[in-house]
């Protein structure tokens, strides 16, 4: 198989440096682990390469991890603090992709700059209310920056996740260990406080806002206000149908596991 | 038995572990021009002009061949014994292409990235014809795929391509109508499978370069290197002694190498230009231009008494062989002869079908070769007839099933593309493997279904197979054994090792009869200048054929042995006994080492080396039950397997852990093409599913646990007891799973691939039903 | 341009275009044992060790590999060979196109978790697909090589 034809290679030796070429040269391609550009184009004119420049750690303060976008998600994977946050929701999606092998090399950065629908990586990003840190541009709440991508050229130096006390959930519904989710769900309970959020919908990932809302007006929660906020995240949200699944297969899937999944981070007393 | 039976370790198994080259690109010559294919993006097309003069000046390329530079010689990629019961219907290039993906062009340049930027200096003007893609509309359809005047079949298999038929058969014994009509209860069902990608390893490659007596000399993943030679010479007119076709280790196969894939292609570049010369495919080439598996529909009836007697079987098949009608019929035919069988006591039985063109990939063989289709089709329909029965399925297939010493009508009436031949089953141990099956998946207590959880039901499902050793009076195997000083052994067999170690298990024979160690057989395959002839690898052929040559060979050494034993101790044959050391008669002694030493070098001086050729006289299938435990749930469809029980008769394992091996790969490929792999192809006949990121084949995590055993099962015609195992296990796992999901939740899915989607709406729509009948 | 890699303990300056990966730099570089089996980084076949940590050879860009070490099975031979013992104990080997890959990530898993469960050992492996095996066997043979503290 020939190798990608690259031609040239801009090593930055700093992160202005890096966003000084990608501004200059608007058909340069910024290189997270690279491993889904391989997949998807055979020549790059101008390739910039972000190694080096300490964007791969995972920062700890008393409010928030801030993860470096070069961080692969094997270091995410394997991180003590991401594992206990919401149950370590992170963490689990990170370890759903491909194989350890990719693990190592593809980075949380990739994964979320490329704001791929199929992503099990930004969804439960999503619940957790992760603010993504640019070089130039004011942080973004992950939710807006996936409305608004097109056109949008900046360096992605950290993602802000913060340190809340509360249950998470994960599922990832796909036909093997190894292929793209039909569907993936993240839920997160911080002290009543839920958020919802479904991706490979095929549509990117979404909260279920609305469903949110009311759901989080409600205290104490019982049985019968998850399975009414299940029903309602279903019909706000879309669902589509590809070779993977039918729409109405998609929208029955959301809905049972939202609800498991409400049921699990409201009312089961074991962390995982 | 000291060697076979035994697990001992594979001969070659530390070598590939610790990475020495061995692979067919391993061997490419220094400097090779590399070989691309311009491929059709048409699914139907007739190239009505091409132009290569800018491919052909670009610097670096050696060579450019469109169909205007090859002879117009047809002729079959199919594997098989001459004269082929495959149509003839292939041309180097052809001005038609018939599938996307078919060949166009052929560039041969210095390097990769030469050949493919001359790739898209290729200007060709298609005319597009209307593909054929529903192949339940190929015969009678206005497109037809092979209009050339110059194909032809090599004996009547049904051939018509005026009406896009590749092949037809139809048999039966007594009146399926009639008996039919007699039945206390009948089912009448229509079961479809899917293609299926065979995603062994390693890619197709393949290498050439003439050799220092100006031979060509070539390097190929091939399951069939005698035939590769044949059809090569045939194809290029070229001198069949000046071809040597070699097969190092290659990384599996199950059929997908079986038949040409790039040999012609290379040979024509490496005759033309002079040079060295290889190609390897790329994954997507391997999965939209090799080969796949057949598509079936299969409409099946079953008729039977109320007490459970099965009465009659009636079975027609449609078959899809893709643009081209390799293995057309064979494969076809062992859907029918490979399967009915197994319930060999009905007064009537029919098996009738056609199998037709379409613009897509070409199938092939691939492991289980329609029985695997033909065992869904039937395995289900016998639970679907219990249901109806209200019987146990286990009881059902007890009562009606082929049992040891009997034999069925259908092995004398249906051989490869022939007359079949006549049978008894010398050894079937279908009664232990069902009551073991039985135990081990813990049937009794977990048939039909248990409830798990208020949303999770546990079942089990079965179903039974049968295979066959070889294709009878057509394969031929053959051994040489040749003495060396010191007392070692040349194993030279022509019998191909893709993987399934076939390489070792002969081994074992030779050393078993020769009462030596394996580590004092060295065996060397698959080279066609200098192993004996053999078919090759597939119809679970060699382990039976082949091993049955290593044996004659073995016993014909040792008897050839004693005479020199004798003649060095000055005694007579009948007075010497060998352990396979030591010559003993009497007081008289003489080990191998001196005996082999002496034939060297000191008195009587003659290599010793024996040959033996093998030819089946019948086919002793091996049998197996297949149980597999299942969790569904309820509420989204979602299958977990628990295990999967196999029960297997195949005679002896030569290497147990090497036979269980063969049946567990191969259950996973079962299960997989039921549950994972569905290939997607556009409604323009693009394969949507052409590499591993789309295509799923089970992964680890997805099937935890197997439980297999052997039955204990001597069969006196193979060799130390033998009968083969090499696609047995693929048969099952469609209808014991759709079996399972039935028994867990009521829901019958008739199509491949078994989808929590498809379960999910059965469920559904039961739930509707019961509201419907709870309203009457 | 050069890139200075340790393959195998063996300080290396090797030549490689911008779009190289480390695959066909590493098969040109007579590491036959790295083999392509996909083309989609969907296989696990191609697999090497960087620093000790699996990667997938055929998505690495050589010259990132610049200043790394560089493991393949020819640089852990015994251990291959032991694992292959074990393998060949349990009937685990077929076709071994796939074997090498198996024995470097099975070695990292030693060097990493060595007390590793069955489902500790299918997750670190998934990537790593088998088409000829059906998985069990190989199970059992990893498991004793990790047992194996010889």
């Amino acid at each position: 198989m020939p190798a990608m034809r690259i031609e040239n290679i801009f090593r930055a030796a700093s992160v202005e440096e890096a966003y000084k070429e990608y501004q200059r040269d608007k058909t340069s391609v910024l290189f997270g682990g690279g491993a889904w550009i391989k997949l998807t184009l055979k020549e790059v004119a101008n390739a910039i390469l972000i190694d080096g420049l300490g964007l791969d750690e995972v920062l700890e303060t008393p409010d928030a991890f801030e993860i470096g976008p070069m961080c692969t998600l094997a270091k995410i994977v394997s991180h003590p603090g991401l594992g206990i946050l919401h149950d370590g929701i992170l963490p689990q999606a990170c370890h759903q992709v491909m194989g350890i092998a990719v693990e190592n090399i593809a980075t949380i950065g990739g994964s979320v700059m490329g704001g791929f629908a199929f992503s099990d990586v930004i969804t439960p990003l999503l619940a957790m209310d992760a603010k993504l840190l640019f070089h130039k541009h004011e942080p973004m709440a992950i939710a807006d920056f996936l409305a608004k991508r097109a056109g949008f050229r900046d360096i992605l130096v950290g993602i802000n996740v913060p340190k809340t006390e509360g249950r998470g959930y994960f599922h990832k519904i796909a036909k093997t260990r190894l292929d793209f989710a039909i569907l993936n769900i993240a839920i997160v309970n911080v002290n009543g406080l839920y958020a919802i959020a479904v991706g490979a919908r095929p549509g990117i990932a979404k909260l279920a806002v609305a469903a949110m809302d009311r759901l989080n007006e409600i205290h104490p929660v019982g049985q019968y206000d998850i399975e009414n906020a299940a029903a309602a995240a279903i019909e706000e949200l879309e669902f589509g149908g590809n070779n993977r699944a039918s729409a109405e297969y998609r929208r029955s899937l959301a809905k049972t596991y939202i609800l498991r999944g409400l049921k699990e981070v409201t009312f089961d007393e074991n962390q995982r | 038995m000291k060697v076979v039976n035994q697990m001992l370790p594979s001969l070659d198994g530390k070598a590939l572990m610790m990475g020495r080259p061995a692979y067919t690109d391993d061997f490419a010559a220094p400097g090779s021009l590399i070989v691309k294919v311009l491929r059709s993006p048409h699914a139907f097309a007739r190239i009505a002009d091409i132009d290569v003069e800018e491919a052909r000046k670009l610097p670096g390329v050696e060579l450019v061949l469109t169909y205007k530079d090859c002879s117009r010689i047809p002729f079959t990629r199919a594997g098989q014994g001459y004269p082929e019961p495959s149509p003839h219907d292939k041309f180097v290039l052809d001005e038609y292409v018939r599938y996307i993906g078919d060949e166009v062009a052929i560039v041969a340049a210095v390097d990769v990235q030469t050949a493919e930027k001359a790739l898209t200096l290729i200007k060709v003007q298609y005319v597009v014809q209307k593909p054929v893609l529903d192949f339940e509309t190929a015969v009678g359809n206005e497109s037809i795929l092979h209009p050339e005047p110059e194909i032809h079949e090599m004996f009547p298999i049904g051939f018509d391509p005026k009406n896009n038929i590749a092949a037809a058969y139809k048999m039966n014994v007594g009146n399926v109508d009639a008996v039919l009509a007699q039945c206390d209860v009948v089912i009448e069902q229509t079961y479809r499978t899917t293609a299926q990608s065979h995603v062994m390893m390693e890619p197709h490659a393949v290498n050439a370069r003439f050799d220092h007596h100006n031979r060509l000399v070539l390097y190929s993943t091939t399951q069939t290197p005698v035939h590769v030679r044949r059809i090569i010479s045939q194809a290029l007119e070229f001198p069949l002694a000046k071809i040597r076709v070699i097969k190092p280790r290659v990384g599996g196969g199950f059929g997908g190498k079986q038949a040409i894939h790039g040999e012609i292609i290379v040979a024509l570049v490496a005759i033309r230009t002079g040079k060295p010369v290889k190609m390897v495919y790329t994954r997507k080439e391997v999965f939209e231009s090799t080969y796949s598996r057949h598509p079936m529909k299969i409409d099946m009836r079953l008729g039977a008494e109320k007490d459970g007697t099965l009465r009659a079987i009636d079975c027609q098949v449609l078959s899809d062989t893709g643009a081209y009608g390799e293995h057309a019929l064979t494969v076809f035919m062992v859907t029918g002869s490979k399967v009915l069988p197994l319930y060999n006591k009905v007064e009537a039985v029919r098996f009738g079908g056609t199998v037709v063109y379409t613009n897509h990939t070409p199938a092939g063989a691939f492991r289980g070769y329609g029985a695997i289709q033909g065992n869904f089709a039937l395995e289900s329909a016998v639970d679907e007839l219990c249901a109806k029965l209200k019987m146990d399925p286990v009881a059902f297939r007890k009562k009606n099933m082929m049992k040891e010493g009997e034999s069925s009508p259908i092995f004398a009436i249906m051989g490869e593309g022939t007359e079949g031949t006549a049978m008894v089953m010398e050894t079937c141990k279908l009664e232990h493997c069902v009551a073991r099956g039985m135990e081990l998946s813990d049937w009794a207590h977990n048939y039909p279904r248990r409830i798990i959880a208020k949303n999770r039901v546990r079942s089990v499902g079965m179903a039974i197979a049968m295979q066959g050793s070889g294709i009878p009076l057509i394969d031929m195997g053959s051994a040489t054994i040749k003495l060396n000083d010191d007392g070692f052994y040349n194993l030279l067999v022509g019998a191909t090792d893709i993987g399934q170690k076939s390489d070792t298990v002969l081994a074992q024979i030779a050393a078993e009869e020769l009462g030596t160690t394996l580590d004092k057989v060295i065996v060397y395959s698959s080279d066609t200048d200098l192993t004996p002839f053999d078919t090759g690898a597939y119809a679970s052929s060699t382990t039976y054929v082949s091993g049955n040559a290593v044996l004659k060979a073995a016993t014909k050494m040792k008897e050839t042995l004693i005479t020199e034993a004798a003649a060095a101790l000055e005694t007579t044959a009948d007075q010497v006994s060998f352990d396979g050391e030591t010559f003993l008669a009497g007081e008289k002694r003489l080990t191998l080492k001196d005996l082999s030493n002496r034939l060297y070098y000191n008195a009587g001086q003659k290599q010793l080396m024996v040959t033996e050729s093998y030819v089946g006289h019948k086919s002793p299938p091996p049998f197996m039950a297949g149980f597999a435990t299942i969790e569904v749930d309820t509420e989204t469809g979602e299958v977990d397997i628990i295990d999967y029980v196999s029960v297997v008769d195949c005679g002896t394992p030569i290497n147990p852990k090497l036979a269980q091996g063969q049946v567990e790969g191969a259950i996973v490929q079962g299960i997989g093409m039921t549950m994972f792999e569905e290939p997607i192809v556009t409604k323009d006949g693009k394969l949507v599913t052409n590499d591993l990121l789309s295509y799923k084949i089970p992964t680890r995590l997805d099937i935890r646990k197997l439980t297999t055993e052997f039955a204990t099962s001597y069969e006196a015609s193979g060799p130390f007891g033998a009968k083969s195992v090499g696609e047995i296990g693929i048969d099952t796992p469609p209808a014991a799973i759709a079996n399972a999901v039935y028994n867990a939740v009521g829901v019958r899915i008739t199509d491949l691939p078994v989808t929590p989607e498809k379960i999910w709406k059965g469920i559904l729509a039961n739930r509707q039903a019961e509201v419907q009948n709870g309203k009457k | 341009m050069k890139i200075n890699v340790e393959v195998n303990g063996r300080q290396r300056l090797l030549d490689v275009q911008n779009g190289d990966y480390l695959l066909e730099v590493l098969r040109a570089a007579d590491c036959l044992s790295v083999r392509r089996g996909c083309d989609s980084t969907s296989c696990g076949v191609c697999t090497v060790l960087v620093d000790g940590k699996p990667v997938p050879s055929c998505s690495y860009l050589a010259i990132r590999a610049d200043g790394h070490r560089i493991t393949t099975v020819e640089g852990i031979a015994a251990e291959a060979e032991n694992l292959a013992n074990h393998f060949g104990a349990e009937g685990a080997d077929q076709c071994g196109y796939c074997n090498p890959s198996f024995a470097l990530v099975a070695y990292a898993l030693k060097q990493t978790n060595p007390d590793a469960t069955d489902d500790e050992i299918r997750e670190w492996l998934v990537g790593n697909l088998c088409r000829c095996s059906g998985y069990q066997s190989q199970l059992l043979a990893i498991r004793h090589y990790l047992e194996d503290r010889s």
